[in-house]
């Protein structure tokens, strides 16, 4: 029977070699590619990831002279992957981080330090994005993260035109006019069906319902930060707040809002709106317009008509939405690489090559000829850029026009689109600012989220707002972090 | 048995509430299948809750089984599973058999070793840099090899091999067997329910594969299932990816029953002998 042992021990032997052996192959092949082109992993956080037939890979890599691995990993793991391969000495080439996060590595002196490289190495992006939007990948006036250019902005209160025909009312313009066509939209049967279920507003947790209120009572959105009357304040201690609070309260406890809102995620709050539950929704118009979402919901409901609605105004005067400049992508690379010279200008070759007229057309469009042709300057896409271009956006690591972009790709949306991005704006700054080493982020968000909520939806009064706020400044150190947040901000250049 | 009154309404008292446990169990499944058969226009036309659908499509299937990303996603974690499982029942085996001998020298050092190992954990990145040291990043090893051994199971397994009478151990060494061949030819036979136990919890264990995965392995072709399941189920709209579309609840739940119903199948098969299994690891008397 020792054979039978030596058969068993050999083959055990003989697999774990394999196994190894197998191991230690696959992973030199994949970090050195075929040896002429350079590698460069670059990690971003969602999601979504490139097709195995990765076109804009293919002229990239081409371009370059690289082998570009771009990988994704979703939600909360990103940072933690992200952190044990920094921790491990194996970080990605070029990787998206949050501000905070900037700020952390970035004293962790783990981040290479970028001033330098801004006016030689990086003109072709310094050119691409403006001096404001570099502003943000910068830590105490270094440069430390490449910022992307900011977008349009997207959302915007929509309504069932079809409701308001039934009822004859017109478009809400005032937050008093808001609540009678929210209070008619639930009690008289818009929908004409007979039954009794039918709301007003609806939206998600993340209070989205109510986001276009805040202005028009002259505050900028609870915990953001924003400039009044030539001071920096916070959302939480402004007192215009309250006021708003006070009508949002009304329109919770007059039963005009969906109460499911407390509890609904992102996409359960649109399909509530889909569905004919409610008339009022506040949403982007790509999810809004978007002729496959369309198709969804009018066979739901034949006769919906949404159209777009602007804030409305209040006695603080017109409405206007908070919009954060700043919520940009930050690039940042590794100090290591500071060693791989070679590396390191690939590294800034893809990042001026995004940022180049040529690149970033790639990167928007895809190849001329199968996506699109040119009109003279002018881009017109073709029918494959839809089919095939869903995923180019995971290139376009700086940004894009949206101006020119969202005009040639979605051309049908235009009103929509202009709409969205011409409401009036109060503009916030949460993304300059990083919470102080002795913050405790998780406990005070944690009391925002639970208290704040029983606020907007009426189920602690009025009156004990005061008292939720002491506790917040004094107890959970909020107040520390709004005195940190203001010299940020000042830092940053605002402020006149 | 005489059966009393008293047994009557206690027994209509447990049947009445298991019947309830079991309906509530089952209810969230049946959701679940029926909303990925119906079409999403369906689905917002009864307000979002379908239980049973009106009528079928089966567009959701077909989209995620048509794409690449699933079937290659379903073939890593079938890999996974299957060798993963060879693999663990192996070494666990090999490490429980020997510590079932009482005769064995060091043995309470290295039961007391390994059970330090239960209580303790490296963390993250120690694991991480060791995993990365021994070659296995961004291979399909990285789910296989680190969590090759779960201790619990290992002592599941060294209990039941203890309470085999040892007298058939003894008579097999006096006919002249040597270790492999008692454990190949006696012990292993003997404990079909408690090995098929312990696959399976390995199995399920390799099929539910989802933080190494995400830590260890960067590379797209190699993610296994519940990754991409639930890339499916979180996504959310931003600003930049305006161009996707967003997955429809049909398809988000079509792509739970892809990855939920292997293992549901494969559990009735096992049903028989787990029943056994589970209770013979416990302490004897």
């Amino acid at each position: 029977m020792s054979r039978l042992k030596l058969a068993v021990v050999a083959s055990l032997a003989a697999s774990a070699v394999m196994a190894t052996s197998c191991a230690g192959d696959q992973s030199t092949a994949k970090r050195e590619g075929d040896g002429e082109r350079i590698t460069l992993t670059v990690h971003r956080p969602t999601e979504e990831s490139p097709p195995d037939n990765d076109i804009l890979k293919r002229e990239i890599d081409k371009a370059l002279g690289i082998d570009l691995r771009l990988v994704t990993t979703g939600g909360t793991e990103y940072e933690t992957q992200l952190s044990a391969s920094l921790a491990a000495g194996d970080p990605p080439d070029l990787f998206s981080i949050s501000r905070p996060m900037l700020r952390k590595l970035a004293s962790q002196g783990l981040l290479l330090d970028l001033t330098e490289y801004m006016d030689n190495e990086l003109t072709t992006y310094t050119q691409f994005v403006s001096p404001e939007t570099r502003t943000r990948g910068k830590i105490d006036g270094r440069d430390y993260a490449l910022a992307s250019k900011s977008g349009y902005f997207y959302p915007a209160y929509w309504i069932r035109k079809d409701w308001l025909d039934n009822l004859g009312l017109e478009v809400p313009r005032t937050v008093d006019e808001l609540f009678e066509v929210a209070r008619a939209f639930t009690k008289d049967d818009p929908d004409g069906n007979g039954k009794n279920d039918t709301y007003g507003l609806t939206g998600d947790r993340g209070f989205s319902a109510f986001m276009p209120l805040w202005g028009a009572f002259g505050s900028g959105g609870p915990g953001n930060f924003y400039l009044k009357d030539g001071e920096i304040v916070n959302g939480y201690v402004d007192p215009a707040t309250k006021d708003a609070l006070a009508f949002i309260q009304k329109l919770n406890k007059q039963g005009v809002v969906d109460p499911d809102w407390v509890t609904n995620e992102f996409m359960t709050a649109h399909e509530r709106a889909w569905q004919g539950r409610a008339g009022i929704l506040y949403f982007s118009w790509s999810e809004m317009t978007k002729p496959e979402f369309v198709d969804q919901y009018k066979k739901a409901n034949p006769e919906a008509e949404w159209i777009q609605m602007a804030p409305p105004s209040g006695p603080a005067g017109e409405g206007a939405l908070p919009r954060d400049r700043g919520a940009v992508t930050l690039w940042a690379i590794p100090r290591a690489l500071e060693k791989d010279e070679a590396k390191l200008q690939k590294v800034f070759d893809l990042i001026n090559f995004v940022s180049s007229q040529e690149g970033n057309r790639l990167v928007m469009y895809g190849l001329e000829g199968r996506h699109y042709t040119l009109d003279g300057q002018r881009v017109v896409p073709t029918d494959k850029l839809a089919e095939e271009g869903n995923y180019f956006w995971l290139y376009q690591l700086t940004g894009r026009d949206d101006e020119d972009y969202l005009a040639t790709k979605f051309a049908a949306q235009q009103e929509y689109i202009d709409f969205a991005n011409n409401q009036p704006f109060i503009e916030i700054y949460n993304s300059l600012v990083t919470p102080p080493e002795d913050y405790n982020a998780g406990d005070a968000s944690r009391f925002i989220e639970e208290q704040f909520a029983r606020f907007v939806s009426g189920a602690r009064p009025l009156s004990e707002y005061d008292e939720f706020l002491d506790t917040l400044l004094n107890k959970f150190g909020y107040a520390d972090y709004i005195e940190s947040a203001k010299e940020q901000i000042r830092a940053a250049g605002i402020q006149q | 048995m005489v059966s009393t009154r008293e047994d009557r309404v206690v027994n209509a008292v447990v049947y009445t509430a298991l019947v309830l446990v079991g309906v509530i169990s089952v209810f969230p499944l049946l959701f679940v299948v029926s909303a990925s058969l119906t079409p999403y226009s369906e689905i917002l036309r009864n307000g979002g809750y379908v239980v049973i659908p009106r009528s079928i499509t089966l567009d959701a299937y077909q989209q995620l089984l048509s794409e690449p990303k699933i079937p290659r996603a379903l073939m890593v974690t079938t890999f996974i599973t299957v060798v993963g499982t060879a693999l663990n029942m192996v070494l666990s085996v090999l490490m429980a058999y020997p510590l079932s001998r009482k005769d064995l020298p060091g043995r309470s050092f290295f039961l007391l070793a390994i059970l330090f190992t239960m209580l303790f954990n490296a963390g993250i990145i120690p694991t991480y840099l060791v995993v990365k040291a021994t070659g296995l990043l961004d291979t399909v090893w990285a789910m296989i090899i680190p969590n090759a051994i779960w201790v619990f199971n290992v002592l599941v397994l060294k209990t039941f091999f203890e309470r085999l009478p040892d007298e058939i151990v003894d008579s097999a060494r006096i006919d002249g067997a040597g270790e492999f061949t008692i454990l190949l030819r006696i012990i292993l036979p003997l404990s079909t329910p408690v090995l098929l136990t312990i696959g399976l919890f390995y199995a399920v264990g390799h099929w539910n594969e989802f933080l190494q995965a995400v830590l260890y392995v960067r590379v797209e072709e190699l993610q296994p299932l519940q990754v991409v399941v639930r890339e499916l189920l979180t996504r959310s709209q931003s600003a930049e990816n305006i161009d996707t579309a967003l997955p429809t609840v049909t398809l988000q739940m079509a792509a739970i029953v892809i990855a939920a119903i292997p293992m549901i199948v494969v559990y009735p098969f096992i049903q028989k002998h787990f029943q056994k299994g589970v209770m013979l690891g416990s302490i004897k008397g």
